[in-house]
């Protein structure tokens, strides 16, 4: 299933000559996630300083050569622990985006291809899960499990689901009534492989496009549940925990909390900037085949 | 009657008054791998109260004609890069988008293929079809009503009291395809673009669809232009025909004329190749070979790699439409060829 | 009973095919049965070996719908459906994929049967491995083969949908049907959306192909010019029935029902004159969800009496198997010869 979505991915993006033709939104988003990424990646290179190690000799010092975003309360770099950050948030953003992607699309595209009772009633959770707001639910979630990361994927597993089984159903509605489907059902192919291999390479483009814009609003739940208390708990440099320690020292240490901030400013930013070139880029090619 | 026979004699003659004259369109798309010439130099005229059939290959650009003359063209990536566009003597493409806007909803109106993609399913039929009346003639609601259940009257709808309240979807394709031209009837337009109105529909009523059309215009004098590429549809319903290919007017001609003594070898090929319903013909004799790529014309005739009569020269000799005959040109090189 | 292959390739009794609306989930768990609407509704025919059966009719007659379940792609309500005597039972998967070797389909619409996201050769190249038409190292020799079969180059194989002109699209889409050699193919409007001198090349490649594989083809259309073209036999459906069935050459010379007549009066004739002629047809077709009492043609037939609007008409026979679904097929057959008769036809 997994290797099916990838090389389903891998196929909506057709490598081939492909960045040629990128806009330049995109080939800026890249370029923004693509350094953000290495930086994680690297981290124990990239990081000049032990992102726990406490010297409290050096406490509260405002960005230096020594220091480029300064140290905190007690005496950690802050630089350090916002480019190990990039390890938490960005895995954490990523798991908490492409997980539920990968089964949402699969039964929004299997209720869109057979119909019946199994698509009613999914529609029926869907419509039901949509009701709510978002983010009121994984926080009711959270408060009944408990704070930490592991109750932040059960809340978001339960729930982000809903929105690509949504988008696939709808798109599988449309697809399945192709004739190439019907070829495939004429060719005595077997039924997951129609859905899989042919199907779901066509109907995966919106939701890839919109897990761009859900990984940015993954990042900053992940940041803000970690800024409430409800998410990663300090010591571990995520960014919305810091922000939230950097809080008691706004007036004296300004760059505690803005620091991370701007590396979640600009990592969305990125990430953005990659949805706007896809929306464009996989847009521009539906339309060249219908 | 006498009126009427005078009118048709006039027009088979080609000496009403012109309404449309379109000379020297080029319209071109460009697109990451190439520019596509989908109108090179077209030409051609349309008369008060006849009708002009426009025939070709697929992709020969006629759709990109229709909206060209609309200024419907989607920029980027198409642009109308030359020509004039002369309607009742105004060149449309000079107008800004504000006139042209009351020209489309008012004296030019043009209907699609596919019905169902040019009704909203949401919108009852009658307001759809009454809202360009209230749009650019201002009319009240309620005599807007009464206008579109008149029109709806006209092309055949039974009870249309009762049925302007219903949606598409519980019309079926003939009565919508009925729709759509009773919304292209309101306001009386003095042209009307038909694009492959009836290739979706089946004979019979195909047959009702054109009796409709042919009985309005002989009442209002509309003029028209007729995509299609059944010929048969234009044999019987049009008074000239223009045939296209690779974006170009290969030949143009009154219907008579062009069906009995074509002067182009794409013209012949097209003809050669319609089964006939009369008898039944052991082989149909297509134009061998492939519509050429409109990113990579040769400078000469687009036709030569496929024509049989073609010479080393054509594909190298720019062409042009040539009189052949009254009110007949063509675009061949060398139109004797053909039938020796 | 030892019997050779039996004469009929295909042999349908009978045949009821059923959509149903789709239900709302009150009415699902309530057991509330949804509106059903007919396709086709009762149809009894055979195709013999080698011959080409045409079939025309209205939009919405049901025409795809039959061609769909002869294939088994949609279930049959009512009926049964034999092919090579064996039953053709949508629900039986297994079953059915047996035959599928021997039975295929091409389809109307070039630009949605093929799938955008694989190329001319992977399209090929997935059938002939799937069902093991040839040895894995012989499939791209296999898939040029099949490319030259249908007129195109083997370099097409490299290519997308996308850069493919209508014409080329149904080669490959014949292509792909005839990958697994079947002996029986359906092909629904294969050219209705091509302009004619497409339309002409991919008539005779199917002449040759059927002459050359010995296929049986059920050739459904809505041009009558080329169903004449292409069909030994021919029936005409009506709104989810046939309603006139027989030899094609005896059908377009002596039409014995009043909707065939129609549809031959109706069809633009190639007679450079502008026609002065009332539409030969008057109202609509009616939706199967309200199918009309007695002879479903009835608000529609010139010929219309008080007896059709009460009574199913019986099917008469008119010798050599031509029959037609009319009270009145014999007078309606006498006046087509007496008036428009050879004239016009
Ligand atoms: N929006 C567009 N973008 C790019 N190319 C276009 C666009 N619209 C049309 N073309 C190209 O212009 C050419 C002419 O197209 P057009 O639709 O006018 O053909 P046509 O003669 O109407 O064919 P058909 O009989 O199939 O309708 C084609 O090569 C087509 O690919
Ligand atoms: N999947 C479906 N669900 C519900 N109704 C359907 C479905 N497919 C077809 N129908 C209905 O069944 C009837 C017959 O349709 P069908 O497509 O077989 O007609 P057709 O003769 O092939 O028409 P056309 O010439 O337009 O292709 C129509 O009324 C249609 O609306
Ligand atoms: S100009 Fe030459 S190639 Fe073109 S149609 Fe005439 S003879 Fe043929
Ligand atoms: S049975 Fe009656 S209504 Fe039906 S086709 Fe025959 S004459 Fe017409
Ligand atoms: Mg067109
Ligand atoms: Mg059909």
């Amino acid at each position: 299933m997994t290797a099916l979505t990838a090389r389903s991915i891998s196929a909506a993006f057709a490598v081939r000559g492909e960045i040629g033709r990128w806009s330049v939104t995109m080939k800026v988003g890249v370029s923004i996630v693509g350094l953000i990424v290495l930086a994680g990646i690297f981290a124990p290179v990239v990081a000049p300083y032990n992102p726990y190690f406490q010297d409290y000799d050096q406490v509260l010092l405002p960005p230096s050569w020594d220091h480029l975003f300064g140290t905190d309360m007690v005496g950690r770099d802050l630089f350090s622990r916002v480019i190990y950050g990039i390890r938490i948030d960005l895995t954490v953003g990523f798991i908490i985006t492409y997980v539920p992607m990968i089964y949402g699309v699969a039964l929004g595209a299997l209720a869109g291809y057979f119909g019946g009772t199994f698509d009613v009633v999914l529609m029926r959770v869907l419509d039901t899960a949509i009701a709510f707001p978002f983010l009121v639910l994984i926080i009711v979630i959270i408060a009944i499990l408990g704070p930490g990361v592991h109750n932040i994927y059960i809340a978001v597993f339960l729930v982000a689901w809903t929105m690509y089984a949504r988008l696939a159903r709808a798109e599988m509605l449309v697809e399945r009534n192709k004739d190439y489907m019907l070829a495939a059902r004429t060719l005595g192919y077997p039924t997951s492989r129609i859905i899989f291999r042919h199907a779901l390479p066509n109907i995966i483009n919106s939701s890839i496009v919109f897990s761009m814009a859900d990984f940015v609003l993954n990042v900053l739940l992940l940041s803000g549940l970690s800024f409430l208390g409800l998410g990663v708990q300090p010591p571990e440099p995520e960014w919305g925990a810091m922000v939230a320690e950097g809080r008691d020292f706004i007036f004296d240490a300004w760059w505690i909390c803005t620091l991370p901030g701007l590396a979640i400013v600009l990592t969305g930013t990125g990430l953005s900037l990659i949805g706007d070139g896809l929306s464009q880029r996989l847009g521009q090619r539906h339309q060249t085949i219908l | 009657m006498g009126t009427d026979a005078a009118r048709t004699a006039s027009r088979r003659a080609g000496s009403g008054e012109v309404v449309l004259e379109v000379s020297g369109l080029v319209t071109e798309f460009r697109l990451a791998h190439g520019t596509i010439r989908a109108n090179a130099d077209v030409f051609l005229r349309v008369r008060k109260g006849a009708t002009l059939g426009v025939v070709g290959e697929s992709g020969s650009g006629k759709s990109v004609l229709c909206r060209a003359i609309l200024r419907l063209i989607p920029s980027p990536p198409g642009f109308v890069t030359a020509g004039r566009v002369l309607f009742e003597g105004r060149d449309l493409l000079t107008l800004s988008e504000r006139q042209m806007r009351r020209v489309r909803g008012t004296q030019i109106k043009m209907v699609f293929q596919n019905p169902m993609t040019s009704l909203n399913p949401v919108w009852p039929i009658g307001d759809q079809i009454t809202e360009g009346l209230r749009v650019h003639y201002g009319l009240g609601r309620a005599a807007a009503r009464r206008q579109g259940i008149e029109l709806l009257r006209q092309v055949g709808i039974p009870s249309p009291e009762a049925r302007a309240r219903e949606y598409p979807f519980q019309w079926s394709g003939g009565m919508l395809q009925r729709a759509v031209v009773a919304m292209a009837m309101a306001g009386e337009p003095k042209l009307l673009l038909a694009d492959e109105l009836t290739t979706a529909l089946d004979v019979t009523i195909q047959d009702q669809i054109l009796a409709l059309l042919l009985e309005i215009q002989e009442r209002t004098g509309m003029a028209m232009v007729l995509v299609s590429h059944d010929m048969a549809v234009v044999a019987e319903t049009c008074d000239e025909v223009a045939v296209m290919y690779a974006g170009q007017i290969m030949e143009t001609a009154p219907t008579k004329a062009l069906f009995n003594d074509p002067k182009h070898p794409y013209t012949v090929g097209l003809m050669n190749s319609i089964p006939s319903v009369e008898r039944r013909d052991d082989r149909l004799l297509p134009i061998p070979g492939q519509p050429p790529d409109l990113t990579r014309l040769n400078p000469g005739c687009p036709f030569a790699a496929r024509c049989s009569h073609a010479s080393p020269d054509c594909a190298e000799t720019p062409v042009a439409l040539r009189e052949v005959g009254p009110a007949h040109h063509s675009a061949c090189l060398y139109p004797e060829r053909i039938g020796a | 009973m030892t019997r050779a292959a039996p004469a009929a390739v295909v042999a349908v009794e009978d045949l009821v095919v059923e959509f149903r609306a789709s239900r709302s989930i009150a009415a699902l768990l309530r057991g509330i049965s949804a509106r059903r609407l007919r396709a086709v509704d009762g149809v009894s025919f055979t195709i013999a070996r080698h011959e080409t059966l045409g079939l025309v009719g209205e939009s919405g007659s049901g025409k795809t719908t039959l061609g769909r379940a002869l294939l088994g792609l949609y279930r049959a309500s009512e009926g049964r459906i034999t092919f090579e005597g064996a039953p053709i039972r949508a629900q039986k998967t297994r079953e059915l994929r047996a035959l599928r070797q021997h039975m295929q389909m091409v389809f109307q619409d070039p630009y949605s049967s093929l799938n955008p996201r694989m190329t001319v050769g992977q399209t090929l190249g997935e059938v002939l491995r799937f069902h093991a038409v040839c040895a894995k190292s012989e499939v791209v020799a296999e898939v040029a083969k099949l490319l030259e079969l249908v007129g195109l180059s083997a370099d097409m194989a490299a290519r997308y949908p996308s850069a493919l002109s209508g014409g080329q699209r149904q080669r490959v889409g014949l292509a792909r049907a005839l990958a697994v050699r079947p002996n029986f193919l359906v092909l629904d409007e294969p050219v209705a959306a091509l302009d004619v001198s497409i339309q002409a090349q991919i008539l005779n490649l199917l002449q040759d192909l059927r002459d050359e594989l010995g296929l049986t083809i059920l050739f459904i259309a809505h041009e009558l010019s080329v169903v004449r073209h292409m069909s030994t036999r021919l029936a005409v459906m009506y709104l989810g029935k046939i309603v006139e069935i027989g030899a094609a050459d005896a059908i377009f010379s002596a039409p014995s029902h009043p909707y065939t007549q129609g549809l031959m009066k109706a069809v633009p004739r190639l007679i450079p004159e502008r026609r002065h002629r009332e539409a030969v047809l008057k109202g609509d077709v009616p939706s199967p969800l309200a199918v009309p009492s007695g002879c479903r043609f009835h608000p529609r037939c010139p010929m219309a009496r008080d007896l059709c609007r009460a009574e199913t008409p019986p099917v008469v026979a008119l010798g050599d198997g031509h029959e037609a679904a009319c009270h009145f097929a014999e007078e309606a057959a006498r006046t087509w010869a007496a008036t428009s008769g050879g004239a016009t036809v």
